[in-house]
């Protein structure tokens, strides 16, 4: 096991605990996008190949781009990681501008005060 | 309330546990997984029909991850029929071999700006602001550090095929740009530069530009975003333009739709950046 694979144990595990224990809402959406971290750690972590380049085709290699199939990382992962961060962008401008509205409504960050649906 | 903890701490561990479970199956860090060359396997993910690509043994048969990642590799660089003829290998996979998914990439970016403005927007909170900025220090490095950053953000999206970059990265930087001057001279004057018009006008206007992308390549060709226009030599700067136009348009894009979730969300505030 690499240091990397128990990275992503710690920030799953970190983000985890912040969204279950903090009773803020912008410290749980801190918790969330330390959760996606981790996540693209993993995702980039699988695609690692030992002393690999970046999947892009240096200038010097131009003539014989076939070599980068023998050295280069896998390019897949990154470019999933890629979408995910964008999407992972959106997730957090939508959950603040929720949380802005709740504030300016309600005057509280707890979530523990949102039980308008119970009454 | 201290029980409470305990139970938390079980569940994190459990969760830990279950990951580290997890990792027995997951190629060790640093290992390319091998696997058999395309031509000696029939049924693999670029020479067979699409309906048996899951059934191959080579995605996964043996019940461990595998990397698909080197017939990528090898196949972007080549000349269209078979790649896409860009050195960028991720920028292949992003805009040619899974561009379907980077236009539900950007329809989920569209969506949440679109969110965003419709919760927290409000065009009129604009004017009464009173904000003149911060101070002289700021002021003067952002007037001299903005249009640097514009320009590099206009250099990452140009050359998204040939380095590290897209128009992803570039989109952010130029809105990024525009931030900072928003920061330094107050959202009046951030917004009577760049406005909510100007920012709408790119939002859409990148996203027509790919769905005008993804439809010249069925009307030229057989299939949605097949390659069309043309491809130059491997390198040259404006080599396979279909790929620069979609970054192009996905750089405007981003820049539009962050600029105007920031906006909004100061504007939801009545303008005080403060």
């Amino acid at each position: 096991m690499s240091l990397n694979y128990l990275i992503v144990v710690l920030l799953v595990g970190l983000g985890l605990y912040c969204l279950l224990t903090k009773r803020n809402l912008i410290k749980m959406i801190i918790g969330l996008s330390i959760i996606t971290d981790g996540a693209h750690l993993l995702l980039i972590s699988l695609g690692y190949r030992a002393e690999g380049i970046a999947p892009i085709i240096p200038q010097r290699m131009m003539e014989e781009f076939a070599v980068i199939a023998e050295i280069g990382v896998d390019p897949l992962p990154q470019a999933l990681v890629l979408t995910s961060i964008v999407i992972n962008v959106c997730i957090l401008a939508l959950a603040i501008t929720l949380i802005i509205l709740n504030f300016r409504h309600k005057g509280t960050l707890d979530p523990f005060e949102l039980t308008d649906l119970k009454k | 309330m201290m029980r409470d903890k305990i139970v938390l701490l079980l569940v994190i561990a459990v969760t830990g546990l279950l990951f580290i479970g997890l990792y027995s199956d997951v190629p060790s860090y640093g290992s390319f997984p091998e696997r058999p060359l395309d031509s000696e396997i029939e049924g693999t993910a670029f020479n067979s029909e699409p309906g048996k690509i899951l059934n191959s043994e080579v995605l996964g048969g043996s019940g461990s991850l595998q990397s698909i990642g080197q017939p990528i590799l090898e196949r972007t660089p080549q000349s269209p029929p078979d790649g896409l003829g860009i050195p960028n290998v991720v920028t292949g996979v992003l805009w040619g071999f899974r561009a379907y998914d980077t236009m539900g990439e950007a329809t989920v970016l569209f969506t949440a700006v679109v969110s965003v403005v419709l919760l927290a927007g409000h065009t009129g909170l604009v004017a009464p602001c009173k904000s003149t900025g911060m101070s002289v220090i700021v002021k003067t490095v952002g007037r001299v550090l903005a249009p640097i950053l514009m320009l590099f953000g206009a250099y990452i999206i140009m050359y998204g095929h040939l380095t590290p970059g897209g128009g992803f990265p570039g989109g952010v930087i130029i809105a990024a740009a525009m931030t900072i001057l928003l920061l330094g001279f107050g959202l009046r004057f951030a917004c009577s530069n760049v406005g909510f018009l100007p920012c709408e006008l790119g939002e859409e206007l990148g996203a027509l530009l790919i769905i005008f992308v993804g439809i010249a390549g069925l009307l030229t060709g057989t299939y949605f975003f097949q390659t069309w226009a043309y491809v130059g030599e491997l390198g040259d700067l404006f080599s396979s333009l279909n790929i620069l136009l979609l970054n192009i348009a996905v750089g405007l894009k981003v820049f539009g739709g962050v600029l105007l979730i920031v906006y909004s969300l100061l504007s939801s505030f009545g303008g005080v950046t403060e």
